[in-house]
């Protein structure tokens, strides 16, 4: 790594020097040192490895906070001729929020709801959508959730085995090709457990799953989808009224929508920019983000950097297949 | 400013696994669907919608190359270029995929030309992965700048994944699938269509394994059969080779076909270097006479060379063998999964039902969006007098189309149609085109109705196409699969035959075929068995195998083994090769013993030293042969090996020593222990005394002792009385000052001969019948007039009768 042209160039910039002996965190000609990388993902790789250059040669760097990370926008949206620099997707998602909820208007408990109004509605369901997403990708069925939720599913139902298979019963009605096993009894609960299969999805209802977090989190965002009442859901745009046969379907038509008219454009390489555009989203210090490196627990840094930069590749692989869903962005 | 705090072990963490991801989901893998990477897929529909399609002109490259940068794949111009030239390399791809025009590289390793001199356009292979495309049956998604869209999978017609296979390195994982035959593969999928639960094993009575473009031959089927069963296996790739005999009398081999994924001029080259570095030898000249006909790499052999041993050595040290570890990693549902091939096949069945059910529903949707249009013209054609004049008498389109639809029912759309209708079409023909078309149209939809309420029906479908794609494509296997037959090695080319080994007194040794000596009647004075120097005669003969070992002891209780094969083969006049250069001596030391041995099954080695212990240790522990040797026996400082003897395990044993002493005592007497241990006491020596010979005792023999300055009798075996072990032994001979001390002792039968060597060079050779039989306790008889020399040596002369 030290061989590097680049780092050379690097380790000369800084003027601190290199290695025990040489190095001395007091010569450092600049307290801020940030790194700035193409916001794709062979950006994130070189960032990784620029951190770990840092952390495992100059730890100093980091310790007196001098480490930084440049927050270049993500995306550049044009919507006629005025054009905005959207840091990332959560601010993307926000302005999509108060973009659709100009336009269209929702029938929420009976009323139309528009405008400032509905924007938390609208977030309550993009989470919802995102969290049967989570649930998805994990092979639970989301019509089975869906279902469940619209039963009001409760602890208490999986303690009454008559309630259980009545409810059972009503969900292969509803969801044709469900594969159900028989109900084991579960005694650490006293309840009881059932595997629902649908091709590749499985899904075990019992306790552990109600008890879970982000089936916790899904009842209660399911508490506000409700509002909307019994499909098909009516909403009203500047064409008249159209009807939803899901809250997938009004999610994605609701932001199909606010998109429509919008040029967004996704930021990669810095190169992507003119200099002045490059000056105004990320260089300019008195508007610019910058997100400073700390050390927290310096035992699982340490940690982190021998899995992902070691030379074993098994511990990097067990890492990657067990956080393998968790990845934000993926470029393809 | 704003300044947030972020933990460092965070960043690393979403960092570094987005990059990870992305390079397994979108970039090292292809796709189980299809068998492509992104940037694959993104040329070959790049190249389809430029309309480079087979049947059409080839295009620039850089044209090509171009439009994937700007509409699919923004990353570097090399890394798409370089993706497509391999989609067009018939040596990287079994079915090439892409058509190139000009210089695309050559399996020497060379690079294509620069894209702006090549041109390409797509396979006709590559026209069936596309096929049907835009026929909304795979998802489309924007691109990255989102002013386009980009298929996530292509059709695919052909089981892409496992005919062509992939390599790709993502991180923490790799993927390495070897191209298949596309005849074979499919015959599996039929057998899959046939049998939903049709095994990996039933299906490998179908696919015989790997194919290579680069043909060449496998190796053992053990690594073929574990990749198939469960994705993962290594297979070993060998070359083509023949051995053609020159007609001037010399033999060279013929490489015809080099393993996949191996770069032919580098081959060459390290074969040269092997050859000057004398690891292989025997070869003479290398040529590569490959041209545009095929590859010929002719390695010419110098004469008497065995070609099978050459070519063998070549499997051994070069590329010409090569394994291929197989690692069937794909993306199957956005998840990388290692499968065998049978979860392979199936996935793309599905695959293959998916499109042709959405095919289907979107060809019905067509007919039915037709048929509704011809309804209407039906209905046109049916008052056609009311509807022209109708349509004349209104004053603009609108208010024509308002009226049909006012007044006969029609929708807008085939309003629209009636508007549109040309003249023409009023002719009587052209009215009965209208009707057929529209009872053909519906019985096109019920055809396509039926097709999407029975499985049965999209089965023969995937069916007809897929044999529809082995009529067109399918071709003979290239890659030969061969057998293991085990560990092949050099015995395997060698005959068995028996060969008579010889010895010299000085450390030559040789072999010939036993048919070599003629047989002669007992009696006949005997054939040398080698020529030797003045001074040198045969001291050892064996007769054994070529597949016998010899084993070698030296005096340093080092042990070497040789195939008796290894022994250079020589006339029978010839002196043969000195051993320590046959055998990988250190400073000082010599063999004291060659034992040729044909199994290690039974019996015992029992080895002596000059400090009189003795160590017997069963054979089978000498089995594991070393190129190094190994140690035989842990001696002390200064201590030597003797000799080494093959016993029974219930023999006598004499030992000798130099101031003529010996004794004899049961082997049963000698526990056998391990293969580096030391030895046990055999004789109690005085100070200055030396073990000079050991003997294992044999019935009507007699020892012959005999003193450095030529003096010496025979004494009977069985004067000497059987002892313990590790006393002081008996008087073997009675020394004087005249005599000397002893040189050696020797087992003799009456017509053995006996040689005897002075210092300096003197030899007598004698019958030992000659020397006279006095008792152990004598000093024997003047044998020899050694003026001031003194004996050195003495030994039996071996020839063969």
């Amino acid at each position: 790594m030290l061989g590097s042209e680049e780092i050379r160039i690097l380790i000369t910039a800084l003027g601190t020097g290199i290695g025990a002996g040489d190095f001395d965190i007091l010569k450092t000609r600049y307290h801020k040192i940030i790194l700035m990388t193409d916001a794709d993902v062979d950006g994130a790789h070189i960032r990784t490895l620029l951190l770990t250059f840092f952390y495992r040669q100059m730890p100093q760097v980091i310790e007196q906070g001098y480490l930084y990370i440049a927050q270049p926008p993500l995306f550049k949206v044009k919507k006629g001729k005025t054009e905005k620099y959207i840091q990332n997707e959560a601010e993307m998602q926000s302005m999509l929020f108060e973009l659709a909820a100009e336009d269209i208007a929702i029938s929420i408990k009976g009323q139309e709801i528009k405008g400032k109004a509905l924007i938390p509605f609208l977030k309550k369901l993009s989470s919802y959508e995102k969290l049967m997403e989570w649930f998805e990708r994990r092979r639970k069925d989301p019509k089975v959730l869906r279902f469940l939720l619209e039963e009001g599913i409760n602890k208490d139902m999986l303690k009454d085995r008559e309630g259980l298979k009545a409810l059972i019963e009503r969900m292969t009605t509803k969801i044709p090709g469900l594969a159900i096993e028989n109900l084991i009894i579960d005694e650490e609960h006293g309840a009881f457990r059932v595997e629902i299969r649908k091709q590749n999805y499985k899904l075990v209802l019992d306790m552990n799953l109600l008890v879970s977090p982000e089936f916790r989190e899904l009842e209660n965002l399911h508490s506000f989808i409700k509002d909307l009442g019994k499909v098909p859901y009516r909403i009203t745009t500047k064409d008249g009224h159209k009807d939803m046969g899901s809250t997938t379907e009004l999610y994605s038509y609701v932001f199909e929508a606010a998109r429509k008219g919008l040029s967004i454009q996704r930021y990669k390489g810095l190169g992507e920019m003119n200099p002045q555009q490059l000056w105004e989203t990320t260089m300019d210090s008195e508007k610019r983000t910058l997100l400073q490196v700390t050390v927290e627990d310096s035992v699982q840094a340490d940690e982190i950097f021998t899995i992902l930069m070691g030379d074993q590749v098994e511990p990097r692989k067990d890492f990657i297949v067990k956080h393998a869903l968790e990845a934000r962005n993926i470029d393809i | 400013m704003s300044k947030v705090p972020i933990n460092i072990e965070e960043e690393m963490k979403v960092s570094y696994l987005d990059y990870a991801m992305s390079v397994i989901i979108g970039r090292a893998l292809p796709e189980v669907r299809d068998g492509l990477k992104p940037v694959q897929r993104r040329i070959l529909y790049a190249m389809f919608r430029e309309g480079l399609l087979p049947n059409k002109k080839y295009s620039k490259s850089a044209g090509v190359v171009g439009e994937v940068l700007k509409k699919y794949h923004p990353h570097g111009d090399t890394a798409v270029y370089d993706a497509m030239v391999r989609l067009a390399q018939d040596f990287n791809l079994r079915y090439t995929l892409v058509d190139g025009q000009g210089n695309f590289g050559s399996i020497d390793g060379d690079r294509a030309a620069a894209y702006r001199y090549t041109e390409a356009r797509l396979a006709k292979i590559a026209e069936e992965l596309l096929m049907d495309i835009d026929k909304e049956t795979v998802d489309f998604i924007p691109n990255f700048d989102e002013t386009t869209v980009e298929p996530t999978v292509l059709p695919s017609r052909i089981p892409n994944l496992i005919i062509n296979g992939a390599a790709g390195i993502a991180v923490g994982m790799a993927t390495n699938i070897p191209p298949h035959n596309l005849g074979e593969i499919i015959d599996g999928l039929m057998l899959l269509l046939k049998d939903k639960n049709t095994t990996n094993k039933e299906l490998m009575t179908v696919v015989k394994g790997p194919d290579f473009p680069t043909g060449g031959m496998i190796y053992g089927t053990a690594g073929i059969k574990s990749a198939i069963e469960t994705g993962r296996g290594i297979i070993k790739i060998r070359a083509k080779a023949r051995i053609e005999r020159e007609h001037r009398g010399g033999e060279n081999i013929i490489v015809t076909e080099v393993p996949y994924q191996v770069n032919k001029a580098r081959l060459i080259e390290k074969i040269a270097e092997l050859v000057r570095e004398k690891k292989i030898e025997g070869v003479s000249d290398l040529r590569d006479e490959s041209d545009r006909d095929g590859i010929r790499i002719v390695i010419e052999l110098k004469r008497g060379e065995m070609a099978e041993v050459v070519l063998n050595n070549l499997y051994k040290h070069t590329q010409m063998e090569n394994t291929f570890g197989i690692i069937m990693l794909a993306i199957v549902g956005g998840k990388p999964e290692v499968n065998g091939l049978r979860k392979i096949l199936v996935l793309f069945l599905q695959h293959r039902r998916d499109v042709i059910l959405k095919r289907t529903r979107y060809e019905l949707r067509k007919a039915e969006e037709r048929a509704h249009i011809l309804e209407g013209l039906k209905i046109a054609l049916d008052h056609l007098d009311a509807i022209i004049a109708m349509i004349r008498a209104s004053k603009n389109p609108a208010e024509a189309k308002e009226g049909l639809i006012a007044n006969y029912a029609l929708t807008e759309i085939q309003s629209q149609a009636i508007l549109d209708m040309k003249l023409q079409r009023l002719t009587g023909l052209e009215q009965d085109k209208i009707i057929t078309e529209y009872t053909e149209t519906l019985r096109e939809m019920e055809r396509l109705k039926s097709i999407l309420g029975s499985d049965a029906l999209v089965s023969q479908i995937i069916k007809d196409e897929l044999l529809e794609i082995k009529e067109k494509y399918a071709d003979e296997r290239k890659t030969e699969i061969v057998e293991d037959t085990g560990e092949i090695s050099i015995e395997d080319l060698i005959t068995e035959e028996e060969m008579v080994i010889t010895v010299s007194h000085t450390g030559y040794i040789k072999r010939n075929p036993l048919s070599a000596y003629r047989s002669q009647r007992r009696g006949g004075k005997g054939m040398t068995g080698m020529e030797t120097k003045e001074e040198d005669f045969v001291a050892q003969l064996f007769i054994g195998s070529t597949h016998d070992y010899l084993l070698f002891f030296s005096n340093l209780g080092r042990l070497y083994w040789l195939k008796i094969y290894q022994i250079p083969e020589a006339g029978r006049a010839a002196k043969g090769k000195a051993m320590i250069n046959l055998l990988q001596l250190s400073e000082g030391e010599r063999i004291s013993t060659a034992l040729p041995v044909r199994d290690f099954k039974d019996g015992y080695l029992v080895m002596f030293t000059k400090d009189g212990t003795v160590k017997k240790t069963a054979l089978t522990a000498y089995s594991n042969p070393r190129g190094k040797g190994i140690i035989a026996i842990t001696l002390e400082d200064k201590d030597e090996l003797i000799a080494v003897r093959r016993t029974t395990g219930t023999n006598d044993l004499i030992i000798g020593t130099r101031n003529g002493l010996s004794i004899k005592f049961n082997e049963e007497d000698v526990r056998d222990v391990g293969r580096s241990a030391k030895g046990v006491r055999g004789i109690r020596l005085v100070k200055g005394d030396e073990v000079v010979a050991a003997e294992v005792a044999e019935e009507k023999t007699a020892i012959l002792t005999v003193a450095e300055n030529g003096f010496g009798k025979r004494t009977r075996i069985e004067d000497y009385p059987l002892q313990g072990r590790g006393g002081k032994g008996v008087i073997s001979i009675k020394l004087t000052e005249k005599g000397g001390k002893v040189t050696g002792l020797l087992q003799v039968r009456d017509e053995d001969e006996v040689v005897m060597i002075a210092g300096g060079g003197k030899l007598i050779r004698t019958t030992a019948q000659n020397i006279s039989i006095h008792g152990r306790n004598t000093q024997g008889v003047k044998l020899m007039d050694t003026a001031d020399e003194k004996i050195v040596s003495l030994a039996k002369v071996v020839e063969k009768d």
